[in-house]
């Protein structure tokens, strides 16, 4: 074993990962300072925290953004749900049935997987206005579990594969029904994989802008990115009501992936290196 | 003993035919999915883009039309595939950013530093991609913003105005985003450093060998096959890419940051008339560039699977 030191050379390290993070950080910084100031607070001090702070803002923002958070939630709620079903059912299909074409299958997914999906939101506006699906919920969250499941039902099939077979003969023998094995079997002892697809389903639907900024045209109906990009033109230079809105919603999001991160960083192994 | 086997035979086929039915009953909502909201949206875009389309009135077959004008008269087009070319240039730094930071992350000696470096490049990764754009475009804006503030400190007269500014404009909007770590590729290339195994390297440095040799000589090779994968993927997602440039200048200012998604989107929503069958015929050759590299990502992968 060569035990490493502290030496010149991890103090370069150091120093240079501190200066990456401040850099990666510094536009939160600037948006959290920001939203504690009224407009003459922003020309007078730009940099720092203005004291006290202008609550206002925030009570402000959240009456305006209030209604594209209940959006968002509502879209990726059934977006992460119609992801979990579809996995987990195509996953098991793959990992633990055998029937014919089923490597032809899954080699078709993998070339679904390969279609460039903000290229194609044009025509597939075409799509959803035939089916009557245009400016509603449902034309958003339908499109997204599509073009969201591949990597979970990847993710799926390569844990379900891991678990013994012996379990499922001994629960069919036992007069289970592939639903039951899935609900009694397979879900419980998956924990950790579901969790890095809701987690990834979660934080992707949530964040999508281009797709429900094409489909959704009333404004009752906007999701939370399309909401805040819309802020900057309404409510002119109040820099401080426009970084309250930020923030309310970064803050919540980055916790989030702070207190799950381990789930979060497995899984996009398991998904980048194994397939 | 052939009633024995003919019952096992028989009894067999029915635990497949079970299956089968299973199986295809469990990929059946995957397939309608992927077959209604991917198959279907490249179809049409197939089908439209020998089309006069605006979605409304106007609906008519006009055979090649749009290829030729396309390839003949969009100078507009072939301006912003050139733009490409300049953003690659810039891919190619925000990697090399990326691959030393995730380098210098994975060898910091003090664990628990490590994590949270760790964490600080991945975390900003889940704020809406709208909010970190809109927070550069802060940062940008002239008069107020942090660059002119920075440039009034170095006595600068004219407030510079790097998104107005026809010259500036892609570079700034390259810019945006440094130092472009937080993002999944951080997290691939940071555990592919961890998986080069140990022995490896430690051997290396009783060998006498620098860290900088060690990391030419024996983990770059090793984690070439993600590196390539990464790479293409990142040219893959420049050719698509125009959620950046739509939020942040709109394609201006005058088309100066029109990239090709970015038109195509426009010839659909921009104008007063929306050119939906033309708009089909750009996606269809962006498709085509994107599946070909696509095709390559694919053998890289197989490549690192096998």
């Amino acid at each position: 074993m060569v035990k490493r030191k502290w030496g010149a050379g991890q103090l370069c390290i150091v120093a240079f990962l501190m200066l990456m993070a401040l850099a990666t950080l510094f536009p939160f910084y600037l948006m959290v300072v920001t939203s504690t100031k009224d407009p003459m607070g922003f020309i007078r001090n730009f940099w720092g925290v203005q004291i006290p702070v202008v609550w206002k803002n925030y009570a402000q923002a959240w009456d305006v953004i209030r209604i594209y958070v209940f959006n968002s939630f509502k879209v990726t709620l059934f977006t992460v749900i119609g992801v979990l079903l579809v996995s987990i059912l195509a996953g098991y299909a793959f990992a633990k049935l055998k029937f014919k074409g089923r490597n032809f299958l899954f080699y078709l997914l993998m070339m679904f997987q390969m279609i460039p999906v903000s290229l194609i939101l044009i025509p597939m506006l075409i799509n959803v206005n035939g089916l009557g699906l245009n400016n509603t919920h449902a034309g958003v969250i339908l499109p997204q579990i599509a073009t969201s499941c591949i990597m979970p039902i990847m993710l799926t099939r390569g844990y379900f594969f891991s678990i013994p077979d012996a379990i499922f003969e001994a629960a069919r023998i036992d007069g289970a029904s592939e639903l039951g094995i899935i609900g009694r079997i397979v879900i419980p002892i998956s924990k950790p994989v579901l969790g890095s697809v809701c987690l990834f389903t979660f934080f992707g639907s949530f964040n999508s802008f281009m797709w429900p900024y094409i489909v959704l045209s009333s404004d009752e109906l906007r999701t939370i990115p399309i909401g805040l990009n819309k802020l900057v033109g309404q409510y002119g230079t109040n820099y401080g009501f426009q970084m309250a809105a930020y923030t309310i919603v970064s803050i919540p999001l980055m916790l989030l992936i702070l207190a799950t991160l381990r789930v979060y960083v497995e899984g996009m192994n398991l998904g980048a290196v194994k397939e | 003993m052939i009633a024995l086997k003919t019952k096992k035979k028989s009894g067999h086929s029915v635990l497949a035919r079970k299956q089968n039915f299973y199986a295809y009953l469990f990929i059946l909502p995957a397939f309608i999915f992927l077959f209604m909201f991917l198959f279907m949206p490249i179809s049409t875009a197939f089908v439209k883009s020998f089309y006069r389309y605006d979605t409304m009135s106007v609906n008519q077959f006009i055979g090649f039309k749009n290829y030729v004008k396309l390839f003949t008269q969009d100078p507009k087009f072939w301006k912003s595939m050139l733009l490409l070319l300049y953003y690659f240039v810039g891919l190619i730094v925000c990697f090399f950013t990326q691959i030393i930071t995730a380098k210098f992350t994975q060898s910091v000696v003090n664990m628990r530093l490590q994590k949270i470096f760790r964490a600080a490049f991945i975390v900003p990764m889940v704020v809406p991609g709208v909010i970190t754009l809109m927070m550069w475009k802060f940062i940008y804006y002239p008069g107020t913003g942090v660059i002119a503030r920075i440039a009034a400190a170095m006595g600068m007269a004219q407030s510079p105005n790097l998104l107005g500014n026809a010259k500036t404009v892609n570079a700034a909007l390259i810019f945006a985003g440094f130092p472009w770590v937080a993002g999944t590729s951080f997290i691939i290339l940071y555990s592919a450093f961890q998986g080069v195994e140990k022995s490896l390297t430690e051997s290396a440095a009783i060998d006498g060998a620098t860290g900088i040799k060690t990391f030419f000589l024996i983990e770059l090779p090793t984690i070439m096959p993600q590196l390539k994968v990464l790479f293409v993927y990142a040219i893959i997602g420049l050719v698509q890419q125009y959620e950046k440039n739509l939020i942040m200048t709109n394609g201006g200012p005058n088309n100066a940051s029109l990239l090709p998604g970015l038109h195509m989107y426009k010839l659909a929503f921009g104008g007063t008339e929306p050119q939906f069958g033309y708009a089909c015929a750009v996606c269809m050759i962006l498709f085509v560039v994107t599946m070909v590299s696509s095709i390559f990502a694919m053998r890289y992968k197989e490549e690192q699977n096998g």
